[in-house]
């Protein structure tokens, strides 16, 4: 008698197909998954404040802007160390003779005043840092904020007081220096900084003191939204490093009355 | 006769982690999209062996398509502003659950039928020693 179950058993024709495509979508499974724990990893290999905002960046572009940054602080320091380089080289050099020596001073006191060199002298010292008061207290949220004007205008009264020096949380403030708010960061020219924002000067102590906490002067009015916002030092020695921005220029030349030398340029 | 398949989905992983660097990087997006449409594709086709039905090109005819439609709908999807392949993946998801419940109710109607095989040849012998006695 004829087994009546027969019929229902596989046929075994679908495991040499099933078999294949098993194969190629194993082969996707292991691409698909490495590519996303590798994609994972160069996230988590961002910096913080690119992470945050990877949802709407190319990965790759934030990696490759992540990589820059980093290019770029150790391009500051390289400058920075090679300034200090030519600054020895050019006194090393001026010990040959009287001329040259007072050549060279007349040159490393150029690059004194351009910011181009480390110095140390007395000053003050001004913090200012965000308000830690709550909203309510607040008379508006973005009063209790520092903004880039805020840092703009205590560095004029500084110069106008006669410092000789200022650098803003270690960045050495040169000629070209610029301030600006992006976001919840200013950039001090292209490095970004953020509360508590630490101004040095080197200059006349008393001097500069009076000028900041001046009466209606640049922190009066910080000052009368929350007094712990600021606060002001005299420090005895302050050592600042040497401006590490770009100087070259591209575009002014020396005019034929002040020296004939740069024409050739 | 699993083993098989399974044995080539080892393979197909280990020569996937072997080739990732082959992918173009177009493609990567949609891999994920990919292997849905693939896992949808096997699933439907032990369903239609279980149920007798599996013909071969419908099978390989019915991977491929699944694949690239996926792979279209997915690029499509990017290319005007929505989320197209969304739509491809519940939709293939859908239907990986289906074929599995399928292949679970069939799986267990052969156990029982099984089990009232083995019943019914017992029944059969015993008859037959009867008859012998």
């Amino acid at each position: 008698m004829q087994n009546p179950f027969t019929l229902r058993k596989p046929q075994n024709s679908w495991v040499i197909p099933v078999s294949s495509m098993l194969m190629i979508v194993g082969c996707l499974i292991s691409m698909a998954w490495i590519n996303v724990s590798k994609n994972q990893a160069a996230a988590s290999r961002l910096p913080e404040e690119i992470r945050g905002r990877l949802a709407t960046v190319d990965l790759d572009l934030a990696s490759e802007y992540a990589r820059s940054l980093e290019e770029l602080k150790k391009n500051r320091e390289e400058v920075a160390k090679l300034r200090e380089e030519n600054s020895r080289l050019q006194n090393t050099l001026a010990q040959g003779g009287e001329e040259n020596k007072v050549f060279n001073k007349t040159l490393q006191d150029i690059k004194t005043f351009a910011g181009l060199t480390a110095v140390e002298g007395p000053g003050v010292i001004v913090t200012l840092r965000d308000s830690r008061k709550s909203m309510e207290d607040l008379p508006d949220p973005n009063a209790g904020i520092i903004h880039d004007l805020d840092l703009l205008k205590v560095i004029n009264e500084l110069w106008n007081a006669g410092a000789e020096a200022i650098s803003i949380n270690g960045i050495r403030v040169g000629p070209t220096t610029s301030y600006r708010c992006v976001g919840t960061t200013i950039l001090i020219d292209e490095q970004k900084i953020a509360s508590p924002v630490v101004i040095s000067a080197i200059g006349d102590s008393k001097t500069l003191l009076g000028a900041v906490n001046l009466p209606g002067g640049p922190l009066t009015e910080i000052r009368q939204v929350d007094i712990n916002m600021v606060k002001v030092e005299t420090a005895k020695a302050i050592t600042m490093k040497a401006f590490s921005g770009s100087t070259s220029r591209r575009h002014a030349t020396v005019t034929e009355a002040e020296g004939g030398t740069e024409r050739g340029r | 006769m699993i083993v098989v398949p399974i044995l080539a989905l080892v393979v197909g992983i280990l020569l996937g982690a072997l080739l990732t660097d082959l992918v173009p990087k177009e493609l990567q997006p949609y891999l994920g999209l990919m292997v849905i449409a693939g896992l949808d594709s096997v699933f439907g086709g032990w369903r239609s062996s279980m149920e007798g039905k599996f013909t071969t090109d419908v099978f390989v005819t019915g991977f491929v398509s699944n694949i690239v439609i996926a792979l279209g709908l997915g690029f499509l999807g990017d290319r005007i502003g929505i989320s197209l392949f969304l739509a491809a993946a519940v939709v293939m998801g859908m239907r990986i659950f289906n074929n599995l419940s399928s292949i679970r109710r069939i799986a267990l109607t052969r156990i029982g039928d099984r089990a009232k095989r083995r019943k019914m040849e017992a029944e059969m012998q015993s008859q037959q020693q009867a008859t012998e006695a």
